[in-house]
């Protein structure tokens, strides 16, 4: 209800005003006074309002599991270097400095480059985790490795900024900021098929993320296989935070905050009822971040990343001191 | 009952030597074990630190290879056994410290049942049945509604006990589980465990430094000394034999009599009374440096009635500070 409540507002603002009972008609397929209206809903506002759903669920759902894996508070999607890998592969492609690029920008073809170099770029970062995390055995050497392939990523891209041009790192710098905005349906369809499956196999791994609440040993006594499960979810991470990056940027904070946020609201550390929760809270804050970010009312749309993080740290420092310590309800 | 009556096997060894690859090179750490664990049986493993304790436990849960030799779970090779057969063998409470302080306590035991679950964790009546069991044997029924972190650590072991009595295991192995708590719940810990051992037809086997309590309490003793075979026994025969002492390597604990050795600083005095005003006005006069000698002319005699003492019939102490005091200023 909440979520279609918002998903609702969400379509019904923008720069350009629409009377809201002609978005409910537009909605329900009726008649409209002016068809630019039902092509700003149906092709910007709708496809927007979708991307905010996945997006939401799928980073909430990877901090999740990333949480649980190390067992670290402070873990997000992005621990394993999927974001840096992304930036790393759209910096190569912006930063290169060749015209090839900037032609390709022009013509439209820009979006599905960004996509496929994002996409490589984490890619190729996960598959050195990956390849990581059958050698190590225990999880913290992975979290350590992770950062270390992060920071690696992060010099290249300083490098590549320090030799391009002022309008090239602008560039760069927009996507780094986030958007939502940028999908049509078929690129929407391709993020929800990918999101829809990273949550299927989180989904097949409720149980042995329960038994890692206690322990890794302790998992490995009661008959969880602790490499498969690790590979699962680092695949499924990859997959939810991997595709949203690659088409929206890097997103920061609905990752790390909302498992949080869920876990105090919904007093419950199983994943059975963890997940769902923390997938829906994250819907729900990625719609309002959304509906915020368009200024209800004005022409400008804020970056979306500036949103998460200004709206979502006083939320959750309000709960945390409303609902007393995050250390109760994550260790013990 | 001793515990050579009981029959069934459930572990044993058979010229079993543990240890580490370490660089290509066979580290062995503890060579040639060939001991039996019978059901009903409540086995106390100890040895100084660094003796390979952890490593001989860790090889019987089949976390690491045997360097050789080989281990049989009623009368099946381990090697047999896949993870969740394993699972189904061995339960374990560790010293690990865990992640789950939002589960309530039942949810922590019932996550025992896990071996048994399928990937929805759907559980039946069995399940359901042996879960109440668990709460019910150990004694937990008034706080498994609690969350983790209410939970004091007494309360924390029994919890983790049950959790590992829900695993249904012919097998249950402890690492130090009473330490970091205060007397009474250590002694309600090895309590609990005896009567397990006892109730159940479990094996249970206990890694400890507890010498005191495993003398008392254990029907059986694994010693584990350097560059030793184990020793095992009932813990009477260990310490009259002084297998106990060559393995610990005791200084200035008396085992025949089970305190500390006191040292006589050449004061002698006799004393008469009787019952436990005289043992702890015995063990006052020897932590203090006087030796008990019925020819001593020094004499101090205890009133029961009246809850005094008197030194050679002039001198009255009323407490034992005051009695230890008089003495000083008397004979020095």
């Amino acid at each position: 209800m909440v979520i279609l409540g918002l998903f609702f507002i969400d379509i019904s603002l923008g720069s350009v005003y629409i009377p809201l009972e002609e978005v409910f008609n537009i909605l329900i397929g009726g008649d409209v006074e002016k068809s630019s209206w039902q092509n700003i809903i149906l092709k910007f506002r709708i496809p927007r309002a979708l991307t905010a759903i996945a997006v939401g669920a799928a980073l909430a759902v990877s901090g999740l599991q990333m949480q649980t894996l190390f067992r670290n508070p402070l873990a997000g999607p992005f621990v394993l270097g999927i974001s840096s890998g992304a930036s790393l592969g759209v910096a190569l492609l912006m930063l290169s400095g060749s015209l090839i690029t900037s032609s390709f920008f022009t013509s439209g073809l820009g979006n599905w480059l960004t996509v496929i170099a994002a996409s490589l770029g984490s890619g190729l970062v996960l598959m050195l985790v990956v390849a990581v995390s059958i050698r190590v055995r225990d999880s913290m050497t992975l979290l350590i490795i992770g950062l270390m392939f992060g920071s690696l990523t992060g010099a290249v891209v300083s490098i590549l900024q320090y030799f391009s041009t002022g309008d090239e790192i602008q560039i760069y710098l927009f996507w780094t900021f986030g958007s939502l905005g940028g999908l049509n349906i078929d690129e929407l369809q391709v993020l929800g098929v990918i999101v829809a499956a990273g949550l299927a196999v989180t989904a097949s791994i409720i149980k042995p993320l329960n038994a890692l609440l206690l322990s890794e040993n302790y998992a490995r006594s009661m008959g969880v296989n602790i490499k498969s499960s690790r590979l699962l979810i680092i695949l499924s991470t990859s997959l939810l935070a991997g595709s949203v990056t690659a088409f929206c940027g890097p997103i920061a904070f609905i990752g790390l905050a909302v498992p949080h946020l869920t876990r105090l609201l919904f007093d419950t550390s199983d994943h059975k009822i963890l997940l769902p929760a923390v997938a829906l809270t994250g819907t729900i804050i990625m719609l309002v971040c959304d509906i915020i970010s368009q200024v209800p009312g004005s022409q400008s749309i804020l970056p979306i990343n500036a949103i998460t993080s200004l709206l979502g740290a006083p939320v959750v420092i309000w709960i945390i001191l409303r609902k007393g310590s995050m250390k109760n309800t994550f260790a013990s | 009952m001793t515990a050579t009556q009981h029959k069934h096997i459930n572990l044993q060894t058979d010229q079993l030597t543990v240890g580490y690859f370490n660089a290509k090179e066979l580290t062995p750490v503890l060579e040639n074990i060939s001991i039996k664990a019978y059901a009903g049986e409540l086995i106390c493993f100890m040895g100084p630190n660094g003796v390979g304790k952890s490593t001989l436990l860790r090889t019987i849960c089949n976390l690491q290879k045997p360097l050789s030799g080989s281990i049989s779970i009623e009368g099946i090779d381990i090697n047999q056994l896949d993870a969740q057969a394993m699972a189904q063998a061995i339960s374990l409470v560790l010293t690990d410290s865990i992640n789950a302080g939002n589960l309530t306590a039942y949810e922590l035991v019932a996550l025992g049942r896990y071996p048994y679950l399928g990937w929805n964790l759907k559980v039946n009546d069995t399940d359901q049945n042996k879960i109440d069991h668990a709460i019910a044997q150990a004694g937990i029924e008034s706080y498994v509604r609690k969350k983790i972190y209410e939970l004091s650590d007494g309360q924390l072991q029994k919890v983790m006990i049950a959790r590992a009595l829900a695993q249904d295991t012919p097998l249950l192995i402890l690492d130090e589980p009473t330490a970091h708590l205060d007397l009474n719940n250590r002694v309600a810990i090895v309590n609990l465990l005896k009567k397990l051992a006892r109730d159940e037809n479990k094996t249970i086997i206990m890694a400890t430094h507890e010498l005191d309590l495993a003398l008392q309490s254990a029907d059986k003793l694994w010693l584990a000394g350097y560059n030793k075979p184990i020793i095992e026994g009932i813990p009477e025969d260990l310490v009259l034999n002084g297998s106990i002492d060559e393995v610990f390597q005791l200084k200035g604990y008396d085992l025949k009599t089970g305190t500390l050795k006191k040292e006589s600083m050449g004061r002698k005095v006799n004393l008469s009374g009787s019952g436990h005003t005289y043992l702890w006005t015995k063990n006052a006069l020897e932590r203090n440096g006087y030796e008990i000698d019925t020819l001593a002319l020094t004499h101090i005699t205890i009133d029961d009635e009246t809850n005094y003492w008197k030194i050679n019939k002039d001198v009255t102490a009323h407490t034992l500070e005051d009695l230890i005091k008089q003495l000083n200023q008397t004979i020095l």
